[in-house]
């Protein structure tokens, strides 16, 4: 059986394949919205777009996309044991 | 010029981190009184949220876990020389405690993700085509604060369950319940690394035995979710 724990992949030279993403999403997760804090010392920014906003968006991304991934996972394993169709015809 | 920081640390064995940092710069480590502060210098004053950029600070971090474990900074702190030793000076203690805290440990995170389960729980509304519009309203009220009970007692329910069947394997956890939320239970559990295995072991367990609800899960962190020291203060007088 494989582990729940889906190791977080790191590089940037990784493939947005479903798993690649729910990763990501769970890196920034971590990296965003937690940590040590120095008062007023954090400034960043997406292309002027309020902070508040792009953690919305983080947040409503990674529930969709974590029910899209699991959605994916259970159709695949669905498939994997059904039993073959019958080829009569 | 100011540092971008990645993390705070008890011990280093002197060896710089391989690699670039944020806007490729390198890597560098300080001792400041007696903790290890991870940085690499930025010139600017805004650190964009790019992938590249997330990743590389994760990247930093993860580096530093494998020795020890840090206390991440969260993305895009950046400090002047002045105000990082002013920092460690005046949080010496807290984060002294905290790295204590973290020590030998990783994070684990479980977030539990459902369909609502009241919705088939609940009474549906009776039929108002009987009765008054404020009936009906008053009904339709009463309906939705049960739905609401409901909801909350499934939710804390789950979030409960969570807890207790992993309280002999954590030294700290953070569960945040959210009954309004599809994600109902986001949890991050500090573990001790060798135990890592026993409970990747118990939350396969737990997955069997509530397959309605559906299970994301990753580790191991770094302690993000636990690195936050006490942010009180002790006046003069010893009130915090």
């Amino acid at each position: 059986m494989t582990s729940p724990f889906d190791q977080v992949v790191i590089g940037s030279d990784v493939e947005l394949s479903d798993d690649a993403e729910l990763s990501l999403l769970e890196t920034l997760d971590h990296v965003l919205n937690r940590g040590l804090v120095i008062a007023g010392e954090i400034t960043i920014s997406v292309a002027d777009v309020d902070l508040i906003f792009v953690g919305l968006n983080v947040m409503v991304s990674s529930v969709e996309t974590a029910q899209e991934v699991l959605r994916n996972r259970e159709i695949r394993a669905a498939k994997a044991i059904a039993p073959p169709e019958n080829s009569e015809s | 010029m100011k540092y971008y920081a990645y993390c705070v640390l008890k011990s280093w064995d002197g060896t710089t981190p391989s690699g670039m940092g944020i806007d490729g710069q390198t890597i560098q480590t300080l001792v400041v009184e007696d903790v290890v502060v991870i940085v690499s210098q930025f010139d600017g004053d805004i650190v964009p949220i790019t992938r590249a950029n997330v990743l590389l600070h994760e990247s930093v971090v993860r580096s530093a876990l494998v020795q020890t474990t840090p206390l991440p900074f969260r993305f895009g702190t950046l400090v002047t020389d002045a105000g990082l030793r002013s920092f460690i000076h005046t949080r010496h203690k807290n984060l002294l405690s905290r790295l204590a805290a973290v020590q030998n440990c990783v994070e684990m995170s479980v977030k539990i993700i459902w369909q609502q389960l009241s919705e088939d729980s609940v009474e549906p509304a009776t039929s108002s085509e009987d009765v008054g519009a404020g009936t009906a309203f008053l009904r339709s009220k009463h309906q939705e604060l049960l739905g609401n009970s409901v909801l909350n007692q499934q939710a804390n329910e789950i979030g409960s369950w969570l807890k207790s069947s992993l309280t002999g394997l954590v030294r700290q956890e953070f569960v945040q319940v959210e009954p309004r939320h599809k994600i109902v239970v986001a949890a991050a559990f500090l573990i001790e690394k060798a135990r890592e295995y026993d409970f990747k072991h118990s939350v396969r367990e737990l997955q069997k035995n509530r397959p309605e609800l559906h299970f994301l899960t990753s580790g191991p962190w770094p302690p993000y979710t636990f690195a936050n020291i006490d942010l009180e203060f002790e006046t003069h007088f010893g009130v915090s």
